[in-house]
């Protein structure tokens, strides 16, 4: 039996891989700013004065 | 013009926790799949053939293609990128990032830093500081066209803090062009905020960008300063300071934490989970990175402590930790560090292309050099991005975009990716950096070699026994997913 591996819940919006969000393996630690924003981990919600939530580069360790 | 049909399926199997998964390139789906049937997909993708005769597996095979619309096994043709003279008008409009090497000194020399003779391929270690009239340039540039919803403008060095008055420039154009709106992000290694700097913070609003690898031990082995000596304690004194003097400041911090090897994954969360309560901010924003320091000379790391743990093992404990939490419903009792590291690539995935592989593909990663993120270097250079150094340029202040450079750049990258994206199951995900395609020895354009594209596999691999897992632990799972979004 064939069966798709997901969550019931189905996202309303679709991420884009843009440049900042590349995910890249380079060794810097510098600003990589995202235009994914996981509202539930982040405070204040909404708060225009919080910075834009910044990845973590997936790297091998 | 029909594309490619090689016969065979794109996609990946493999067997995790005793049950068969694929990953189908063509729907961008996991599914869980029989052992036959798994068997007779690797035949397939291998190209041996696989097991004639099973005609269930087959079956489960024509029915999945049917209902689902997994396994399709023709290619997209691969299509270079838009030419950057046909985006002109897109150019600037669509710019959301400047980025301004303020100033290339810097009172560190960290272990991992690109700018050291560990990875001094890009940019080593320099003594100049852009100009007032660079600036001016740039910044206005910037001010001009700038879009998106938090245009910002990160200033990068070396350390930005030696240039008080430059930072200070920035912000009055930033104030005089009535754009609220327009962010000032200080990445800094945090080691400058006496008095004085905390006032500038302060009195300007600026963000900060603060790099903090963890405890001491951690940090100080691989953040020390031009001398040698240790900085972490000189990092947490001016976060005291600053938030002393300006509390809100608060909403305006983020901690980037570089994970190098022999750092250990918890117990780096597990400090910056205190350091946001000492601090109190509770949910202190932690960015991770890794520095992947293979082929680095040894001689110019540091060592480690003998009986240190390898870093695969404390990279695991951490994974486990962010498993256990997930599927038990406690993704918030996780630390600021570990959320961040683990979060984003399922976020990425989580909120994919719903759509089908279409019949072009555009391969070699998302950047689009200068499109939306824009480098200046300190001599005015027009760089994609901080961390390639001079190696491209793509225009400078004075002339603005080099349309034929961008177009040159594009073309190398799609030529140095020969052609091989086409097969590979990853394609929709792949983040490599055009910088690939660049000998880190002779500084040489020419093809990216095959390890670079093992490791976004790897990566992309990572991530994907990691939804297994969490969705094989329980449904809900993903929950603390639902309410997130993208934009």
């Amino acid at each position: 039996m064939i069966k798709i591996v997901e969550p019931d819940h189905r996202p309303k919006t679709q991420a884009s891989i843009t440049d900042g969000s590349c995910n890249c393996n380079c060794l810097c630690s510098c600003a990589s700013v995202d235009s994914v924003v996981n509202k539930p981990t982040r405070s204040p919600s909404n708060d225009p004065t919080t910075l834009p939530t910044i990845l973590g580069k997936r790297g091998r360790a | 013009m029909v594309a490619p049909d090689p016969g065979r399926a794109i996609c990946r199997i493999w067997r995790q926790g005793g049950q068969d998964y694929v990953y189908d390139a063509g729907t961008d789906q996991v599914a869980s799949v029989s052992p036959a049937v798994a068997v007779r997909l690797e035949a397939q993708v291998s190209g041996t053939g696989g097991l004639a005769g099973d005609s269930a597996a087959e079956q489960e095979l024509r029915e999945a293609r049917d209902a689902l619309g997994l396994f399709r096994t023709q290619r997209p043709r691969l299509t270079p990128k838009r030419q950057g003279r046909e985006r002109r008008d897109e150019y600037l409009d669509r710019l959301s990032q400047l980025t301004l090497t303020l100033d290339e000194r810097c009172n560190l020399r960290c272990a991992y830093c690109p700018h050291t003779l560990a990875a001094a391929w890009t940019r080593p270690h320099g003594d100049r500081q852009m100009s007032p009239d660079t600036v001016r340039a740039a910044v206005g540039l910037f001010l001009d066209r700038a879009g998106g919803e938090t245009p910002s403008i990160s200033l990068y060095g070396g350390e930005p803090l030696l240039a008080p008055g430059l930072i200070r420039l920035v912000a009055q154009m930033v104030s005089d062009s009535r754009r609220p709106q327009v962010q000032i992000v200080v990445d800094t290694n945090g080691t400058l905020l006496d008095d004085t700097m905390v006032e500038l913070v302060a009195e300007l609003g600026l963000h900060l960008q603060v790099s903090l690898d963890g405890p001491e031990a951690i940090h100080d082995r691989w953040r020390p300063t031009a001398v040698g000596r240790p900085t972490h304690t000189a990092v947490l004194a001016g976060l005291r300071r600053l938030l002393d003097r300006d509390p809100a400041a608060a909403g305006r911090l983020r901690i980037q934490a570089t994970l190098a090897p022999g750092s250990d994954m918890l117990e780096a969360d597990a400090f910056f989970g205190e350091l946001g309560r000492e601090l109190g901010i509770p949910d202190l924003p932690v960015g991770a990175s890794y520095a992947d320091l293979e082929g680095a000379d040894d001689a110019l790391l540091p060592s480690l402590p003998p009986g240190t743990p390898p870093t695969a093992d404390g990279w695991e404990r951490a994974r486990a930790a962010y498993v256990e939490a997930c599927a038990a419903g406690r993704h918030a009792d996780l630390g600021p560090l570990v959320r961040s590291w683990f979060d984003g690539p399922l976020l990425r995935f989580y909120h994919r292309d719903p759509r089908p592989l279409g019949e072009f593909f555009q391969p070699g990663g998302a950047c689009a050099p200068g499109l939306r993120r824009l480098h200046v270097g300190s001599d005015g250079m027009f760089q994609p991005c901080e961390r390639v150094g001079t190696a491209f340029g793509i225009g400078d202040v004075r002339r603005g975009f080099d349309f034929d450079a961008i177009d040159r750049l594009e073309r190398d990258w799609f030529d140095a990716l020969a052609g091989r994206c086409a097969d590979c199951w990853a394609l929709r995900h792949c983040g490599l950096c055009f910088s690939a395609m660049i000998d880190r020895k002779t500084g040489r354009v020419g093809a990216v070699p095959q390890e670079a594209c093992n490791s976004v596999r790897e990566g992309f691999e990572e991530m994907l026994h990691l939804w297994v897992d969490l969705l094989a632990r329980s449904p809900r799972a993903l929950d603390h997913l639902k309410n997130s979004s993208v934009s």
